[in-house]
C-alpha cells in the first residue's frame, strides 16, 4: 500500500485545490454527497444541473428581491394591497385575528347606571357597534314611610321587578329587553346583548348604512303587574345596573 | 328681669332632669365546663359588664346615614360625638352591603326598617327612655300601632333569659360559639350590657347572666346541660336579649372606646346614659 502511494506523481496545485473543496464539502452533511455526485457528472450533466439550480433557486430569489424592491418604491395604495394579498395568502391574518379576538374576551369597561324603580329614568351610553354587553344588576330596597301598613315587613314579590330596555337612538329596530329577578343584595345576571341584536340595529339604522357607533338608551321599567303591590308601596327599590362592555371582535378588512 | 327669668327656667329644667349616674364597668373571667350529652364543652371567656342604675335613659339610633328625623347619624363616631356621657353600643342584626337593618328599627317613631316575623324579640323604648323587651309574636298583631307604643324600637333575637330562666335550648351547645353582645335587665329594671370578648355559647352565657351575683369576678359554669348546669356566680339578670355580636361588638363609655371598631359599618346602635 505504501509502495503504490510512493509511485504516484505529486498532485498539481489545481488538483490539490479541487480536492480540498470536495473534502471541505464532504465534511458538511448533505453538501458533501451533492458535491461528490456533481463531480462525477459529465460536462453535459454539469451544465444541466447548473441550469436547474439557477431556475429553481437563484432566479426565484432574484425575482422576489426585485418584487419587494418595486413594492417598496411604489405608492401607499399599492403597498397596502400588496401587503394584504401577501398576509392573507399565507394565512397570517386569520391566525392574528383569532388570537386577538380570543384576548378580546375581556371586559373593556364596566359602566354603572343607577335607577330607581318607578322613576321613569333613563341613561344614554355610546358604544362601538358590535360590542358585546353583559348586563348585571344589584338591587337594594329602602323602607319608606308608607303609613301603618308598612310597619310590618311585606313579602318580596315572586314576579320580576321590572325590565331593562335597551334601544339604539341610531336605529329604528325594536329594543332589546330583559326582565330583572327580584333578588336583593347580590349581583345578578340580567342578560347579554350580542351579535343578534347588533345585526337588527345595523339593518335598521336611521342613516340607512351600518353605523360604527351607536347611542344606546337604557331604561328600567316597573313590572305593571306589581302596580299597587304592598312591597313596592313600603320600599323604594333602586337598581345599580352594570354594563360590562367587551372589546369588539376584529373582522377582515376593518 | 328677662335674664332672671331665663336663669330660673334653666334651674327648673336642671331640677326636672333625673340625675343619671355614670355606668360601672367590670370584667368577669368565665370558665365553661358543661357536659352536653356525651361531649364536654370546655373553654374560657372574658365578659365586659357595663351596668347602670335604675334611673337611666336609653335611645336607639340609626347610624347608617343622616336622615330628616333626629336620632339618625352618619356613623358611630358621629353618634359618640353627640353622646359624650354614658354607653354607646352596637345594635341589632343587619344585612351587609349595604348595611341595612334586619327587622324593626324605629327611631323617634320613624320606621327605618319594618317589623319582621323572624326575629323573636323587640326592644321598645318608651317616651321616658325606658327599655322593655317584648315578644315579637305579641307585637305583630298590633304592628300598625307600633309608632304609638314605642318611641324607638329594635328587633333582635334570641331571648336569652326570660323571667330569670334560661331561654336557650341545651342543644345550642352543639353549635359553633360566637363572641356575643347581650343586653339584660335586673329585677329593678336597671340595664346591663355584657360583651363576651371570646366565643361563648348562649346557653352557658345565660346561666352566668341569670345567676345571683357571687363573690369575686371569677365564675365557673358547670354541670350537665338541661339538667344541672349552673354558674357559681352571675349578674342576676331576669330578662336578656342577644344583639349583633362577634366583629360587630362595640362599646364606648363616656366617649372612650372600650371594645370594637367605631368605624364598622353598623346600621343601628343603642345609647344608655
Amino acid at each position: 500500500m505504501a509502495t503504490e502511494t510512493a509511485q504516484k506523481p505529486p498532485p498539481s496545485t489545481a488538483e490539490a485545490l479541487g480536492s480540498d473543496a470536495i473534502t471541505m464539502g464532504a465534511s458538511i452533511p448533505f453538501i458533501g454527497p451533492i458535491f461528490a455526485a456533481f463531480g462525477r457528472l459529465s460536462s453535459k450533466g454539469k451544465t444541466i444541473a447548473a441550469l436547474v439550480v439557477i431556475l429553481l433557486v437563484i432566479y426565484p430569489l432574484v425575482s422576489l428581491s426585485m418584487a419587494l424592491l418595486i413594492i417598496s418604491k411604489s405608492p401607499a395604495s399599492v403597498k397596502k394591497s400588496a401587503r394584504n394579498f401577501i398576509v392573507s395568502s399565507i394565512g397570517v391574518e386569520d391566525e392574528m385575528m383569532e388570537g386577538v379576538n380570543k384576548s378580546n374576551l375581556v371586559i373593556d369597561a364596566s359602566i354603572p347606571k343607577q335607577f330607581t324603580l318607578g322613576s321613569n329614568e333613563d341613561a344614554i351610553q355610546r358604544v362601538s357597534a358590535g360590542q358585546k354587553i353583559k348586563f348585571e344588576a344589584f338591587l337594594r330596597k329602602t323602607h319608606i314611610d308608607g303609613g301603618p301598613d308598612c310597619a310590618l315587613e311585606q313579602t318580596i314579590p315572586d314576579e320580576s321587578i321590572g325590565r331593562v330596555i335597551v334601544r339604539s337612538l341610531n336605529s329604528d329596530a325594536d329594543p332589546w329587553t330583559k326582565s330583572i329577578d327580584t333578588t336583593f343584595g347580590q349581583l345578578i345576571d340580567v342578560g347579554t346583548f350580542g351579535d343578534e341584536q347588533w345585526k337588527k340595529f345595523q339593518e335598521a339604522t336611521k342613516s340607512g348604512q351600518p353605523e360604527p357607533q351607536h347611542l344606546l338608551k337604557i331604561k328600567l321599567t316597573e313590572n305593571p303587574e306589581l302596580a299597587g303591590n304592598a312591597f313596592l308601596k313600603c320600599n323604594r327599590v333602586s337598581v345599580d345596573l352594570y354594563m360590562n362592555i367587551f372589546k369588539p371582535n376584529l373582522v377582515r378588512g376593518s | 328681669m328677662k335674664s332672671l327669668t331665663t336663669l330660673v327656667a334653666a334651674a327648673a329644667a336642671v331640677a326636672a332632669t333625673p340625675a343619671l349616674a355614670a355606668p360601672s364597668v367590670q370584667t368577669y373571667q368565665l370558665t365553661v365546663n358543661v357536659q352536653a350529652g356525651a361531649t364536654p364543652v370546655r373553654y374560657r371567656t372574658t365578659a365586659v359588664v357595663i351596668s347602670f342604675p335604675p334611673a337611666y335613659r336609653a335611645q336607639i339610633a340609626y347610624v347608617g346615614g343622616k336622615r330628616k328625623g333626629s336620632g339618625t347619624y352618619n356613623d358611630i363616631p358621629e353618634l359618640m360625638g353627640a353622646n359624650r356621657v354614658g354607653l354607646v353600643m352596637n345594635g341589632g342584626f343587619y344585612a351587609a352591603d349595604p348595611a341595612s337593618p334586619t327587622g324593626l328599627l324605629m327611631v323617634n317613631r320613624q320606621i327605618i326598617s319594618p317589623l319582621s316575623y323572624s326575629l323573636s324579640a323587640t326592644l321598645c323604648v318608651d317616651g321616658g327612655g325606658r327599655i322593655r323587651i317584648l315578644k315579637t309574636a305579641e307585637v305583630i298583631p298590633v304592628a300598625r300601632s307600633i309608632t304609638s307604643m314605642c318611641e324607638d324600637g329594635l328587633q333582635t333575637f334570641p331571648i336569652v333569659v326570660a323571667r330569670g330562666t334560661n331561654a336557650i335550648r341545651p342543644d345550642e351547645l352543639g353549635r359553633k360559639p360566637f363572641a356575643r353582645t347581650v343586653l339584660g335587665f335586673r329585677r329593678d329594671g336597671s340595664p346591663v350590657a355584657v360583651f363576651f370578648r371570646n366565643p361563648v355559647h348562649l346557653y352557658a352565657a345565660a346561666e352566668f347572666l341569670r345567676a345571683a351575683p357571687g363573690r369575686g369576678n371569677v365564675v365557673q359554669v358547670g354541670g350537665v346541660a338541661g339538667q344541672s348546669a349552673r354558674a357559681s356566680g352571675g349578674l342576676g339578670l331576669v330578662d336578656v336579649v342577644n344583639l349583633s355580636g362577634d366583629t360587630d361588638s362595640f362599646a364606648a363609655v363616656n366617649g372612650r372606646v372600650v371594645l370594637g371598631d367605631p368605624y364598622r359599618d353598623l346600621p343601628s346602635a343603642i345609647v344608655i346614659r
